[in-house]
């Protein structure tokens, strides 16, 4: 799918306005909207994280601890600033 | 720790990253090969399939090599724990390399965990390899609120499905059953854009695996494998959706236990409180009661009669000296494993199979990664970090669970450098434990932090190469399965027995050779200015020098022997416990080193453990008096 890329930021417009899951409180459930394009989509295919998941930000300890209806996955503050994230249902 | 069985010749573990893996795989027997994500119980698996028992934990990265065995319908070869075939760990290259040589691969996934597992489903499935579903810990998902329709799933898929409790033997026959029968099909699932980048050319099943995956590891960000991965999303989500429930989950009192974990100032009493209790187990009970009266029986009955006896019938000095002497293989080095090794490390090796069965440490691993970003690490080096505890040569192994290379050289450093293992960290508590109690072993472990901490930071500065960022999926908190438990402690016994007997037999005839002809005498005023002026420390402690060049718990057991006989001081049993521990890696370690690593980085960890062990332990014995 075609969009626009800022050229500074290097991120799609529609990204930028976004938050990223850094940003996330604890206890707050949000959906993935898109990753760093930079970032081959299967870092987070491989754990299941792709767009429109539903998350839930558990514990941040440094790293973001988030749990999906499956699984707790811990992610670094490197890898957290790469997803972008709206707000989501409660799971 | 990797996943060896102990103790049998059934089986044998290859490293597939050094061999070639078609030499690994020359045998014409029908080849099973078990492919999962971490921690989803492919070891147990692997034990019901072949009666082998390979060591089983809750966290990733428990076997790092791979296992084979034969049985009598065909090879069955553990993999370690991978996310993707592709080339994002070590793990998953092994991996991605023998997946051509399988007849069968049994993909193993866990129930609690089944989205993301799928996805490696979804990509064995395009290799149009047979595949056979392994789903586990179906008690664990339920316990969570998840449902499954095992048939729906198999109609999806169009593969053999097979709903499993491994640790309770629970649908593992039927496996063994299907294997047996061995009427295998790749699935038809195939996603159309992996059928169209196969399409029109016409290649054999290893030239077909190999160019997709030429793909997915070499061309990440191509429009081909961007396409490949949406699509197999949509084929894993489609899936679930249809054959996948999920209901409110039942409260559990043990996922209350994670928030108290992750807390900074809880998670840090929980690790404090976790050191205390290793402590009173290692340091005061087996050492105030079953230490005291093994090694004490031998020690007042056993050697003196002994010594009676050689002295009245062997009458050949050097041979006396051997069995009976200072350092001889009964007095020293047998006593020593019958009355110090086996019950200490029994109990050591006992407790840390709860931790890792209980799913503490990669939750230790979040809880610590600000921390090592300091040194230059990323939270899963606790893996190797700890598991050097129970040997710095398995945490050596293990670092290949790091991504990158600088990552791996700092965590062996640190291994070589300031983890005492096991063997010795049992010796060192009960030392410290008789000269000043915890304050005192606590004493110790902030020196050794302090030393971690300083090493680490050097290496981050100076070492070339980058830091990878976290990225792990933590496993479900549980209670340890007891049998586990009690198997995981009696096979590592085992295999330190194995290991450790003859090294110790060997070193204690060599240093009563050395005692017989005076030489331990020459090597005591050589080292004097280093043991006595620098260290202040009788200069006895050479040989004990000695036997750490050897083994680091030989060196621990010379240390426990000389206490006692030379009348050490508090202060000084206290320096020479610090400088044993920072001193060289074991032969063993050293030899894996510079398998790993290469011989330049081997000889300056070697170099640079010597040097820092002799300094620190000149500071402490100048300004830690106020200790005691």
């Amino acid at each position: 799918m075609f969009c626009f890329v800022d050229k500074k930021l290097g991120l799609p417009y529609n990204f930028i306005a976004m938050r990223t899951l850094l940003e996330v409180q604890t206890g707050e459930t949000v959906k993935i909207a898109g990753f760093d394009p930079e970032t081959p989509k299967a870092v987070f295919a491989r754990f299941a994280l792709f767009e429109g998941q539903v998350i839930k930000c558990v514990a941040k300890p440094g790293p973001v601890v988030i749990k999906e209806k499956f699984q707790t996955i811990a992610i670094g503050k490197e890898f957290s600033k790469k997803i972008y994230v709206s707000k989501g249902k409660i799971i | 720790m990797n996943s060896k069985c102990q103790g049998c010749s059934k089986c044998c573990h290859s490293n597939v990253l050094d061999d070639d893996a078609d030499k690994v795989f020359k045998s014409a027997d029908k080849k099973v090969i078990l492919v999962g994500n971490p921690n989803v119980g492919k070891s147990v698996i692997f034990g019901e399939l072949t009666g082998i028992y390979a060591e089983v934990s809750n966290y990733p990265g428990t076997t790092v090599e791979i296992t084979k065995a034969k049985t009598d319908y065909a090879e069955i070869i553990d993999t370690p724990g991978a996310y993707s075939l592709g080339n994002f760990s070590d793990d998953e290259k092994v991996t991605k390399d023998i997946i051509e040589h399988a007849d069968v691969v049994v993909n193993v996934a866990s129930a609690t965990s089944l989205e993301r597992d799928l996805f490696l489903t979804a990509q064995l499935i395009d290799l149009q390899v047979p595949v056979v579903l392994v789903i586990n810990q179906i008690d664990e998902a339920k316990a969570s609120g998840i449902e499954f329709d095992f048939e729906s799933l198999e109609e999806e898929l169009d593969i053999k499905i097979f709903p499993t409790i491994a640790t309770k033997k629970t649908g593992t026959r039927e496996l063994v059953n299907y294997l047996k029968r061995g009427e295998f099909k790749p699935s038809n699932k195939v996603t159309a854009c992996a059928k169209r980048i196969l399409q029109d050319k016409n290649l054999t099943k290893k030239e077909r695996i190999r160019e997709l995956l030429k793909l997915e590891c070499h061309n990440l960000n191509s429009k081909d494998c961007d396409e490949l991965h949406t699509e197999r999303i949509g084929f894993v989500n489609s899936a679930i959706k249809k054959a996948v429930s999920f209901n409110a989950p039942k409260k559990r009192l043990i996922s209350g236990i994670e928030h108290f974990i992750f807390h900074p100032v809880t998670g840090l009493l929980t690790t404090l409180l976790v050191l205390w209790v290793l402590f009173e187990i290692v340091g005061v009970f087996i050492s105030g009661n079953v230490v005291d009266y093994v090694y004490g029986a031998l020690e007042e009955h056993f050697c003196p009669a002994l010594r009676e006896f050689c002295a009245k019938y062997i009458k050949i000095g050097i041979i006396n000296e051997i069995i009976a002497g200072e350092f001889g293989v009964f007095t020293m080095a047998l006593s020593i494993i019958i009355g110090v090794l086996i019950p200490l490390l029994s109990a050591f090796y006992f407790f840390m199979s709860i931790l890792e069965d209980s799913g503490y440490l990669p939750r230790m691993s979040v809880f610590c990664d600000e921390l090592l970003k300091k040194i230059g690490l990323n939270g899963r080096a606790v893996i190797p970090l700890i598991l050097g505890l129970g040997c710095t040569t398995m945490g050596t192994i293990t670092s290949r669970i790091l991504p990158t290379s600088k990552e791996r050289m700092i965590v062996i450093a640190l291994l070589g450098i300031s983890v005492p293992c096991a063997a010795q960290q049992g010796i060192i508590v009960v030392l410290l434990a008789s000269v000043g109690g915890i304050k005192v072993w606590f004493a110790y472990l902030f020196i050794l932090f302090s030393v971690m901490a300083i090493v680490g930071a050097l290496l981050d500065k100076f070492a070339k190469g980058k830091t990878s960022d976290l990225f792990i999926s933590l496993p479900p908190l549980r209670f340890p399965n007891s049998l586990n438990i009690v198997r995981k402690t009696c096979s590592r016994m085992v295999s330190f027995l194995k290991e450790a007997t003859g090294f110790f037999v060997v070193s204690s005839i060599i240093i009563s050779i050395l005692n017989y002809y005076g030489i331990l005498k020459v090597f005591e005023n050589l080292m004097k200015p280093i043991v006595v002026n620098m260290l202040r420390l009788p200069a006895e402690f050479s040989n004990v020098f000695i036997m750490g060049l050897i083994r680091r718990d030989l060196a621990s057991a010379g240390l426990f022997e000389m206490a006692g006989a030379q009348n050490m001081t508090p202060l000084q049993i206290f320096v020479a416990a610090v400088v044993i521990t920072l001193f060289v890696p074991c032969i063993a370690m050293i030899i894996m080193v510079f398998k790993e690593r290469g011989t330049k980085e081997a000889v300056v960890l070697w170099l640079s453990a010597f040097v820092i062990s002799i300094c620190t332990g000149a500071i402490l014995t100048r300004i830690c008096a106020f200790i005691f």
